[in-house]
């Protein structure tokens, strides 16, 4: 799978470009602020439809774009199994008539930010909804800031399951957005019932069972990933000898069961008859029951799939806490390795490599691990400031470009 | 705004602004059509509206919305009175009565079970519901909500409600394949819905 062409319109930096992108690997070179991370987003949007970073979709807008309504359009490409997919996603202001004075003032008097945006996604010509654009093109993302996955909150971990879920499973993206929407009526209602003791609690039964049925469609998918995420990792124990083999565990209040590796197959929640969603459910309804009361106290729901986490253990040592910047840098990078690994098992295809920046960042040994990595894929594109990060070889495999004042020069590798 | 507008056209203007999915522009576009409309036009409109308000009334049967109480289904002798299909909105027996294939009754619930919009079991016509079903000459509920969040959480409250009339069949409706439609040009969800709702053949 890869992307053949990629054309932006006011997306960020890039007022305008379009780019032909080869099979093989691409290294995107040029200064601090040329624009590379810009157009790494752009490829990840096509994926996702939506940003690695969590800033706000209008700040995807170019500032300088003259029209109103202010758009960014991204158009890329696919060739996958000799088919061609044309994806675009569109980010427009909402309505162009609301006052200016809404906007924070901006420190360039040229810029322009508008306050609400709305996305449209087309494929093949043909407008769809947001989540239809997930499976089309697979890519994996990783950047120096991706260390927060380790790092970082619980929040960002679930994000990464439900990111690596979301490119596999479209299903699983619908189960999310239902199950979101059920908490917030859920959490009204606790708040509802705790202002007005007089009202019938019975009511929460409802979405309990709301709650219970589509909480445990996404356990299961996510336990699931994990274990296939560890035979993954497993793979890549050897790449740093010296090193603690990495491995993942799905951490939740809620005792779930764990299978060990390679126990439970990924399977895609369409299938039915799901027996470990099925216990995952019982367990959930269990704990809801025992929660009942702080719950009511509290006036949130207290357990569920957005109160889980994932341990990254580098041998027994939980990486979360105990890591140095370094260590939890690599073990960041082993779970985006992979993320990519079960990608391929379950599509069949290695999806594209989205390498912001992180050969700077990595010991000889890992780069050199990199650079083969990205031999291995259809499609990897790798940013840099230098060329020079890169090994001379992987630079003579590779269609090598500058990257200078949001345009390309395509260069002799240096 | 207002102070470059007359303001009779500001009142107007913010008076569309207020209906559900009128944003402003559509509202300016709405007022300065009308302005542009003879006055019988005007007249006319006024006149739909009141009457809106003086003569349409809730059914004290079924809650839908009518002229006449008991409304015209419930007054109908022809209908099956052992069916009732419990709807979230008026405008949904609209689309069921087009259909022409049932011949029951129906309960107007008048919302969705939304917490978050401060809708609650008894903003609803549950009660009123349980009622009528208790009363006796009712076999068959069909619950028509629709297949959102919180049509399901409806859905589960009528059907909880309902539970203690054991000699009752609630059902919901089916949900699946559009008819006419490609199966590869499905959504994965709606797809799903009708794998898991198959039927035998
Ligand atoms: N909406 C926008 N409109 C116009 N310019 C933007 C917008 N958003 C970000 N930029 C600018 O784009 C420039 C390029 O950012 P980008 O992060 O892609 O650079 P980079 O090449 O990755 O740099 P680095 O080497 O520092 O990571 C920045 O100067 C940023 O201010
Ligand atoms: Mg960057
Ligand atoms: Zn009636």
């Amino acid at each position: 799978m890869r992307v053949t062409h990629l054309a932006l319109t006011h997306f960020r930096s890039f007022s305008r470009l379009d780019l032909s992108l080869p099979i093989g690997s691409t290294v995107i070179w040029g200064d601090n602020g040329a624009g590379k991370s810009n157009l790494i987003e752009s490829l990840y949007l096509l994926a996702t439809s939506r940003s690695p970073y969590t800033s706000a979709e209008r700040e995807m807008i170019d500032w300088h774009c003259p029209h109103r309504p202010a758009f960014a359009r991204v158009i890329g490409r696919v060739l996958r199994e000799g088919r061609v997919t044309s994806l675009e996603v569109l980010t427009a202001e909402t309505d162009a008539s609301t006052s200016p004075a809404d906007f924070e003032p901006s420190p360039d008097p040229g810029m322009y930010r508008p306050a609400t945006v709305r996305r449209k996604v087309v494929i093949n010509g043909t407008p769809r909804q947001t989540g239809e654009l997930l499976g089309h093109l697979n890519a994996v993302h990783f950047s120096p800031e991706e260390v927060e996955l380790v790092a970082g909150s619980a929040e960002r971990r679930r994000r990464f399951l439900d990111i690596t879920l979301s490119q596999l499973d479209r299903q699983y993206v619908r189960t999310l957005r239902q199950y979101q929407r059920v908490l917030v009526q859920r959490n009204a209602l606790l708040r509802h019932l705790r202002d007005n003791p007089a009202v019938s609690p019975s009511q929460l039964d409802h979405w309990d069972t709301e709650a219970v049925s589509l909480g445990a469609a996404i356990v299961a998918a996510r336990i699931r990933a994990v274990a296939r995420l560890n035979v993954h990792l497993a793979l890549i124990d050897g790449i740093a000898p010296a090193a603690a083999p990495i491995r993942i565990t799905y951490v939740s209040g809620v005792n779930f069961p764990n299978p060990s590796e390679g126990d439970a197959p990924f399977v895609r929640t369409i299938d039915v008859g799901d027996t470990l969603a099925e216990d995952v459910a019982s367990r959930l309804r269990d704990a809801f029951a025992r929660q009942r009361t702080r719950e009511r106290a509290a006036a949130i729901t207290l357990v569920g799939p957005h109160r889980d986490d994932l341990a990254v253990c580098a041998g027994v040592i939980d990486q979360r806490t105990y890591g140095s910047r370094g260590q939890q840098r690599t073990a960041a990078l082993a779970l985006k390795i992979a993320e990519a690994g079960l990608m391929r098992e379950v599509t069949g295809e290695p999806p594209v490599l989205l390498l912001d920046d992180v050969m700077s960042e990595l010991d000889p040994t890992r780069r050199a691990f990199v650079e083969s990595l990205c031999a291995d894929a259809d499609q990897a594109i790798v940013t840099g400031t230098e060329a020079a990060v890169f090994s001379p070889a992987f630079r003579e495999r590779s269609q090598t470009l500058r990257l200078e004042g949001a345009t390309f020069h395509p260069t002799a590798s240096r | 705004m207002s102070a470059l507008m007359a303001e009779p056209i500001a009142t107007a203007i913010e008076a569309f602004g207020r209906m559900p999915g009128i944003g402003p522009k559509t509202a300016q576009r709405l007022a300065f059509y009308l302005l542009r409309q003879p006055r019988s036009e005007a007249e006319a409109l006024s006149r739909a509206v009141i009457e809106l308000k003086d003569l349409i009334r809730e059914c004290s049967t079924c809650f839908n919305l009518s002229e006449t109480d008991p409304c015209g289904i419930c007054a109908n002798d022809g209908r099956d009175r052992t069916a009732v299909c419990v709807v979230e909105e008026p405008l949904d027996i609209v689309a069921l009565e087009k259909t022409a294939s049932f011949k029951g009754l129906y309960h107007v619930l008048h919302g969705s079970f939304s917490p978050m919009e401060g809708v609650l079991e008894d903003d609803l016509r549950i009660r009123e519901l349980v009622q009528r079903v208790d009363a006796g000459a009712i076999e068959e509920v069909i619950v028509a909500t629709n297949a959102t969040v919180e049509g399901e959480a409806t859905a589960n409250l009528v059907r909880a409600r309902l539970r203690h009339l054991s000699a009752v069949r609630v059902t919901r409706l089916a949900q699946g394949l559009p008819i006419g439609s490609d199966i590869e040009y499905a959504d994965d969800y709606t797809l799903t819905r009708a794998l898991q709702n198959r039927t035998r053949l």
